[in-house]
């Protein structure tokens, strides 16, 4: 056999059950080990940046809030900063705390999200169902918090659109010591249980260099050891109000990125108590004027996943 | 004569449909039970005949490219060696009815046929993930027949150590002297070692997190059984379900043939009776432990990693098995 005929290639993509959105991974195999890949991204390109150009600020913010599902927030939240920054608004202290609890609260759902998904890809669909099931709660909280369950439509250009009231502090409070609860059994699970770890560990191997190279964010970033994370580099919102730690991990594979969740969604519980805990009196909006000039402004948001910019 | 036949038939149709319809409810409990376990509520236990009616009324779709023969052959292959299985194993109190021809040896061989009827399938399916996925059933087969042989052999053996004149192999003379009756402490360590060690092979021979690698639906989206539709894939379903039964029912036969009858002192219809539903107990007992314990609780390995696990530490624990089994002999 010559080389070529003992190279079988496997389609991953566009359509595949790993895969959440459509994407083409076109993997060379020899044996199991993976020889090469090519990679074609992009078909989900819908035009939301030409969307916006020929919308009003206003009308952007539900656009932008529809670029991804699972951290709509982000997405809205970065782009009001800049519009925020371009009119020249100071936002209440109250909004500030809102939209920061907002985005923690979207930081664990989607952090649960995440580890239940990665179970499922590793045949281990029992975490999946247990960590989906306690995503619930924190998503029943962010309906009952903004109305919606996924494209919460809070934000407004100079504050935000909803207030939080005195009786739904305690449910705050419940729902993050009930996930509190379950994040503890679920570091337990991952540090021990051993075919979890001999699915994750030294795959997706990403160096500290490359990872710094190649630009990574996020999570992905911080489980290679880099310690970057916009909350505490460039505080927005109501991050410079808040104490935290950066979790970081130096396995630079996939367990050390569930590490990494894991230790993210402990500080989440962590600063929303404290938000819930200190939040200011006021109200949670000034009117924006109704014509803002054009401008350019960059504002930084530390997504669940990544980083969003928006200039 | 032709009563002997029409009896011979009419038992061996009430074995088949029997085996299929209870291979069924087993899939019911098994996904009831799992979905449980799973905090979910799970579907209703007549789902999986839900299921195969479905399949049966879609359409069979065959790629192009596939060697039709082959790939169509493949599940009926599959679901004939399972079902033919059902003939020579012990089924509650009543002997096999194909005991006098077929032995333990036969068996094995049987059990190994749907698995490379499936192989043969993905290949012939001309599907890049059927055909990781036969690659992967092949490294499979290769990794937990060892341990099973090892397994099944050693007690054969130490039968006839003991009844030199008895056909050892032969199932139905496996299940009436149950070795446990016979060894002394050497020998009974020995049997939960091979016990042990087929409770290991039982997920593999099946198909079963952590070892349903072949399939891994999010890796080769279902991979040997990827280009399979409607009635082939109904019957392949079929197939492992009285796979499941089977394969249980063996480890039954070998390990715990003890019926309960007796026990209480009963006879006619109603030791019969008693005897069946022990039997089926003790099947579900076995499913639960080897099958849906284990597919709740772990994720699914690599594959060198489930083939490592059974060339060193399950090959292991069956080689001490039979090692104490020897030395019993000698003690």
């Amino acid at each position: 056999m010559t080389e070529k005929e003992r190279i079988v290639r496997v389609p991953i993509g566009p359509q595949h059950p790993a895969l959440k959105e459509p994407e083409s991974f076109m993997v060379d195999l020899r044996g199991e080990k993976i020889s090469a890949v090519s990679l074609r991204l992009g078909y989900n390109h819908r035009g939301i940046e030409k969307g916006c150009e020929e919308r009003t600020y206003v009308q952007d913010v539900y656009l932008v809030e529809r670029v991804c599902g699972i951290c709509s927030h982000s997405h809205s939240t970065a782009f009001v900063q800049a519009v925020e920054e371009i009119a020249g608004l100071e936002l209440p202290k109250r909004a500030k705390y809102i939209r920061t609890l907002i985005a923690e609260l979207e930081r664990i759902h989607s952090h649960l999200l995440w580890l239940g998904v990665a179970g499922h890809e590793i045949g281990f669909d029992t975490l999946l169902m247990y960590t989906w099931r306690d995503r619930e709660a924190v998503m029943d909280l962010l309906a009952a918090l903004t109305g919606n369950r996924v494209n919460y439509g809070l934000n407004t250009v100079g504050g935000v659109r909803r207030d939080v009231s005195p009786e739904q502090i305690p449910e705050i409070l419940r729902v993050v010591d009930l996930l509190e609860e379950r994040t503890k059994y679920y570091i337990d699970l991952a540090l021990t249980e051993e075919t979890l770890a001999k699915r994750l560990v030294g795959v997706g191997k990403l160096s500290k260099e490359d990872a710094v190279t190649l630009g990574a964010v996020g999570p992905t970033a911080r489980a290679s050891g880099v310690d970057r994370d916009t909350r505490r580099d460039d505080p927005y919102a109501a991050y410079d109000e808040v104490s935290f730690q950066v979790v970081t991990d130096d396995r630079c594979d996939v367990f050390g990125r569930a590490v990494v969740r894991l230790g993210e969604l402990m500080q989440s519980y962590s600063i929303v108590r404290q938000l819930v805990k200190n939040l200011p009196e006021g109200p949670v909006a000034v009117k924006a004027p109704l014509k803002i000039p054009a401008g350019e402004a960059v504002s930084r948001y530390e997504a669940r996943a990544a980083r969003t910019c928006t200039s | 004569m032709t009563g002997g036949i029409g009896a011979a038939i009419w038992q061996g149709a009430t074995v088949l449909i029997g085996g299929a319809l209870l291979g069924l409810v087993y899939k019911g409990i098994d996904r009831k039970l799992a979905a449980r376990m799973q905090a979910r509520i799970g579907p209703p236990l007549r789902q999986p005949f839900f299921d195969v009616v479905k399949l049966l009324a879609k359409e069979n779709v065959v790629p192009d490219h596939a060697i039709a023969w082959l790939f169509n052959g493949a599940p009926v292959v599959s679901l004939a060696a399972v079902s033919s299985l059902l003939f020579y194993l012990p089924l509650g109190g009543f002997a096999p009815l194909l005991g006098g021809h077929g032995d333990l040896v036969l068996v094995i061989y049987l059990l190994a046929v749907p698995a490379i009827a499936m192989m043969v399938g993905g290949f012939a399916a001309a599907s890049p993930y059927a055909s990781v996925g036969a690659q992967r059933e092949m490294v499979m087969l290769m990794s937990y027949e060892f341990p099973l042989v090892i397994a099944l052999v050693s007690i054969a053996w130490r039968l006839s150590t003991i009844l030199p004149e008895a056909s050892v192999f032969s199932l139905s003379v496996l299940a009436a002297n149950p070795l446990w009756d016979w060894v002394g402490p050497l020998g009974a360590v020995g049997l939960v070692l091979l016990a042990l060690a087929l409770l290991v092979v039982t997920p593999a021979e099946l198909s079963k997190i952590p070892f349903d690698i072949p399939e891994a639906e999010t890796e080769i989206a279902g991979g040997l059984l990827a280009e399979y539709s409607g009635r082939n894939l109904a019957l392949f379903y079929l197939a492992d379900a009285v796979k499941t039964v089977a394969m249980a029912a063996l480890l039954v036969a070998l390990f715990f043939p003890y019926g309960l009858a007796d026990r209480l002192w009963l006879s006619g219809p109603l030791a019969g009776l008693v005897d069946v539903a022990f039997f089926l107990i003790k099947v579900l007992v076995v499913v639960f432990f080897s099958v849906i314990v284990v597919r709740v609780g772990f994720a699914r390995l690599k594959i060198d990693q489930a083939a490592r696990l059974f060339w060193i530490p399950v090959t292991g624990i069956s080689l001490v098995g039979m090692v104490l089994l020897i030395l019993d002999r000698v003690a």
